[in-house]
């Protein structure tokens, strides 16, 4: 919770800003035992637009006009900074959560499509799917740090809950480059299922899990020895996947099924799977720890799944081609306000 | 020194062309729906053979196919009648729900310009008592690496689907009303 009131980032401030974030504070002082209710950042590829829904209402309170055809998505933990990638007109689009207005479009040449904030570090890592590395930002004076080499055609990118490593699915080379965030060295590269695409850190920070879209499967990779220790069938081209709060489930979204599965992540196996929109792709679990988000591409919506009884309980209709490929909720964000 | 130059050039571009991507990172979509004065039994019957595309899509000079309309086996061959062909797979197939999906297998992207494909086809009743028949289709374009040519780009390759769909739509328009 004292994590959650700091400032995550080190961005300049305007009044505006710091008053909100006092009435943030205050607000969630107050409400101490109230789950966060953040917005939702929805990319929505066709349309050139970003949905901002509000999780107490499940409702869309705006939208965004980006341009061109967004993709990724990597919002901070008080949902304040918000990156969207752009891989047609090679940029990476930085809005303010809290005003919800275009700030800076940042230009990386590369194709960029998949991010993550390294927030401990003040940085954004974004791959370029064509050059093959990552491009390093500094999130407080947006200019580019430098460039990791890693393998083909970089897809979804980690970071751990330590800020001790990045992982990036190398979709074109089956492999996951593990980079120290301390030097933005590679340390080592892991061989995975076939075409990784989405990656996410177990929230212990013991386990790295990738989406192997054309094996079907999930590779598990243990980030002590970093070796793969398991593969586990799920539904057709699985994109993403996601945890649930507490650690004990994780879920992915099965592309050509229409369908998110859910897998016990204890004994590694499939345990139940629920229909969703069609192409189903960003998948986040909701800080009330009950509810998961579902952006599905070919419906143009947004599924909330009860993670009870893992059933689509609510649609919301986002807009055309909704990705949201990467973390689209700031888990620490009290409420979905805007400036 | 200018030859030098050049042969470093066609080096670097060597290089690029063996790097060549599995696919871009930003799939394409085309929705293209027709209404249909037919009751839906009717347009159904038109397009419900997986193996008889020839009939509704007017571009498609002969098929050959097996495994009938049993998703997961069934497979055709497309021979176009500009020349080339296209192979494809059923993955989905619903006659209750008047539905298929299918997904291309191998297709030289001159002969369409798309990677990744996959498609539906559904007929439903409409409000008005006909029918509408909704065709939808998500792939790549025809170049995987950055800046394609102009007729590999995202514009062409969505409108080549566009126009396939277009005609396919309302070919099966005018058979069901006739």
């Amino acid at each position: 919770m004292i994590l959650a009131l700091r400032p995550s980032n080190n961005l300049p401030r305007n009044k505006a800003t710091s008053a909100v974030a006092a009435a943030w504070a205050l607000g969630f002082a107050l409400n101490a035992c109230a789950p966060p209710q953040p917005c939702l950042w929805i990319t929505n590829q066709e349309a050139g637009t970003v949905s901002v829904i509000d999780s107490s209402t499940d409702s869309v309170v705006d939208t965004i006009l980006v341009g061109a055809n967004p993709a990724g998505i990597a919002v901070g933990k008080t949902g304040r900074d918000v990156f969207v990638s752009i891989p047609g007109p090679n940029e990476v689009t930085f809005i303010n959560g809290n005003t919800r207005k275009i700030v800076k479009r940042i230009p990386v040449p590369g194709g960029p499509l998949g991010m993550a904030l390294d927030e401990i570090g003040g940085r954004l890592l974004v791959g370029e799917w064509y050059d093959n590395d990552v491009a390093v930002f500094d999130t407080r004076s947006l200019s580019l740090v430098g460039r990791i080499p890693v393998g083909q055609a970089p897809a979804g990118i980690a970071v751990t809950p330590d800020g001790a490593l990045a992982l990036v699915a190398n979709r074109d080379s089956s492999t996951v480059s593990v980079i120290g965030l301390a030097d933005l060295m590679v340390r080592t590269t892991v061989p995975v299922g076939t075409h990784p695409f989405g990656i996410t850190v177990s929230p212990d920070g013991k386990q790295a899990w990738v989406a192997a879209v054309q094996d079907n499967s999930i590779s598990v990779i243990d980030l002590e020895s970093m070796r793969l220790i398991r593969s586990i069938p799920v539904g057709r081209t699985p994109y993403v996947i996601a945890f649930s709060i507490d650690g004990r489930l994780a879920f992915v979204t099965n592309q050509h099924d229409n369908t998110v599965t859910s897998v016990d992540v204890r004994t590694l196996s499939p345990v139940a799977t629920a229909a969703v929109g069609e192409y189903p792709e960003g998948i986040m679990a909701h800080p009330d720890g009950k509810r998961l988000y579902v952006a599905n591409w070919m419906s143009d919506t947004v599924s909330v799944i009860d993670i009870d009884g893992l059933k689509e309980e609510k649609t919301v209709k986002s807009g055309n081609g909704s990705r949201a490929f990467g973390r689209f909720l700031g888990d620490a964000q009290s409420y979905c306000t805007k400036d | 020194m200018k030859r030098f130059l050049f042969m470093i050039m066609a080096l670097a571009a060597l290089g690029a062309a063996t790097d060549a991507k599995a696919h871009g990172p930003s799939r394409l979509k085309v929705i293209k729906t027709i209404d249909v004065a037919a009751p839906p039994a009717k347009v159904w019957g038109i397009i419900a053979d997986f193996d008889k595309i020839n009939v509704w899509l007017p571009a498609v000079e002969k098929v050959d196919a097996t495994g009938g309309n049993a998703p997961n086996s069934a497979k055709r061959v497309i021979h176009l009648k500009s020349g080339g062909d296209i192979e494809e797979a059923l993955t989905r197939y619903s006659a209750e729900g008047m539905s298929y999906s299918y997904e291309i297998t191998k297709v030289d992207p001159k002969v369409l310009p798309v990677n990744n494909y996959s498609s539906t086809i559904t007929v439903s009743a409409n409000p008005s008592g006909g029918s509408t028949v909704e065709w939808r289709g998500a792939f790549y374009r025809g170049f995987m690496n950055n800046d394609p040519p102009k007729e590999l780009n995202d514009e062409s390759s969505q409108a080549a689907v566009e126009g396939v769909y277009d005609l396919g739509l309302k070919t099966v328009k005018q058979l069901a009303e006739k």
